[in-house]
């Protein structure tokens, strides 16, 4: 019963893909328009050797700039969260830094840092930067001050309340923000590669007409998406088990 | 009005001494005008209503917080707050070795003497339980032993048995009775239930509603469902109202 509940979603899928199927063929409706599920396949089948290679190239501007994206959000968060000065002179910045669209400055990056690896990581960081260092912050903020008054009773210093209190604490945080920020990972280095670049999931893309093989590289783009969500939630059960007991 | 509590004289200097105590939020009084001492090895109780700044006196013992007017002089005294506060990411050992660890000790040494104190207090066998799988009672007799092992010579305990059944409660205070004995400490224990101050503590401070000051003083240690009990029981609780 178990397997059934938690095997719900591959049923509802299969569902959506055959009624898709049906759909487009007692329609009539052109390849052009909207390719079939099995024309989808096909092309992943057939193409099989460029999609491999663009896909590749995605996967790894998708991991350097979700990588380096955790690295700098969670140092950003951990400074700001143990300087009152620094929070205040750069939290709202932070937060008015989202309304600029990462959409207007990539050609910018682009002209900067070139058509190469760099602009692509940077884009995709800048976009999952955000939600890593403020679900972290909100993590460390929502730490029960009872916790802090009781540990300097145990003489605990600072260092001693972050290492062995608040940063445990705010694992859950990190890891919301980290789940958020995977999700947006693909899509941001599929749009750096748009803005300006020659390999990756967007080159097949580019080619709107050939709507099966778009299908296909929409295809790689959402399992990968999917896989690095899955890598953070794998994380989380080895890194912070008790988070599934949270509440008993 | 408040009561200026007499101390049987001992050569030892007191553990904990407040003179003439006040202390405010802001606009709020809290305390007003609170005196008393607490000997070397003594449990000294103190009951109140809620609100009435029982739990601010443990913050002024602890350094926590300061007076806004009198003095407070205390040895160094571990906080155990109402929650037990274990720490899921740690087992119940290490929960208990946290303060060791705080003052440096490596984590195999710190864990070596938790032990030793976990095997005395009949507990080993909760020892590397994860905190979600242990009961109430047991999570507040780790929580205990972890207020224990920072080896300071005050314990302040705030309500510690305050979210648990009647009978667990019971048996709490009994194995408190018995922790005590055989690691001796100053003890003040801040509780709503004026029987379970009796029968714990040496001694029994009823404060007054906000601002709190201390308006009776009963000895304690009593036997429960002894008459002595009921009697002593009955001045607190007129003494509160």
């Amino acid at each position: 019963m178990r397997v059934v509940r938690r095997a719900g979603w591959v049923v509802v899928l299969v569902v959506l893909i055959a009624a898709w199927q049906a759909f487009v063929r007692w329609r009539g409706i052109p390849n052009y328009l909207l390719p079939a599920p099995s024309d989808v396949a096909r092309a992943l089948v057939d193409e099989r050797g460029q999609l491999a290679s663009a896909a590749l190239v995605t996967l790894r501007e998708m991991l350097a700039g979700y990588t380096a994206a955790v690295a700098f959000g969670l140092a950003a968060a951990i400074g700001l969260h143990l300087s009152d000065a620094a929070r205040r002179a750069v939290y709202p910045l932070l937060v008015a830094s989202q309304s600029v669209p990462v959409v207007a400055i990539a050609p910018l990056l682009v002209i900067y840092l070139g058509f190469g690896l760099a602009p692509k990581v940077l884009i995709v960081a800048l976009v999952c930067f955000f939600p890593i260092t403020v679900n972290a912050l909100d993590g460390f903020r929502s730490v029960d001050p009872e916790y802090r008054r009781m540990m300097r009773t145990l003489h605990a210093g600072r260092a001693a309340i972050f290492r062995r209190v608040e940063f445990p604490s705010a694992l859950p945080g990190i890891f919301s923000g980290m789940r958020i920020a995977a999700s947006y990972a693909a899509v941001a280095a599929l749009f750096a590669e748009f803005a300006g670049g020659q390999q990756g999931l967007a080159v097949p893309m580019r080619d709107q007409l050939d709507t099966p093989l778009v299908g296909a590289a929409v295809v790689l783009l959402a399992a990968m998406a999917l896989a690095l969500f899955a890598a953070v939630v794998l994380l989380e059960r080895i890194v912070a088990p008790w988070t599934r007991h949270a509440g008993r | 009005m408040a009561v200026a509590l007499a101390v049987q004289s001992t050569t030892a200097p007191p553990a904990v001494r407040m003179e003439r105590v006040g202390h405010r939020y802001g606009t709020l009084e809290t305390l007003r005008d609170v005196t008393f001492q607490v000997d070397p090895g003594e449990a000294l109780g103190i009951v109140g209503q809620s609100g009435c700044g029982k739990s601010t006196l443990l913050s002024l013992i602890a350094g926590l917080e300061a007076p806004s007017a009198g003095a407070v002089v205390a040895e160094p005294a571990a906080l155990m707050p109402q929650k037990d506060l274990l720490m899921p990411w740690r087992s119940a050992l290490d929960n208990a070795c946290i303060a060791l660890q705080n003052r440096g000790l490596r984590r195999a040494e710190a864990r070596a003497r938790a032990w030793t104190l976990f095997a005395a207090l009949g507990l080993e066998r909760f020892a590397q339980a994860h905190t979600w799988e242990l009961s109430g009672g047991i999570r507040q007799r780790v929580a205990f032993v972890r207020t224990l092992l920072a080896e300071t010579p005050v314990l302040l305990l705030d309500e510690p048995f305050g979210a648990l059944d009647q009978i667990t409660r019971s048996e709490l205070q009994d194995w408190l009775c018995e922790a005590l004995a055989a690691e001796p400490r100053t003890l003040v224990l801040v509780t709503h239930d004026v029987e379970e101050a009796l029968v714990v503590c040496d001694r029994v401070l009823a404060l007054s509603p906000r601002p709190g000051t201390v308006v009776r003083e009963e000895p304690g240690r009593l036997p429960r469902s002894s008459a002595r009990l009921a009697e002593a029981r009955g001045r607190l609780l007129e003494a509160l109202r």
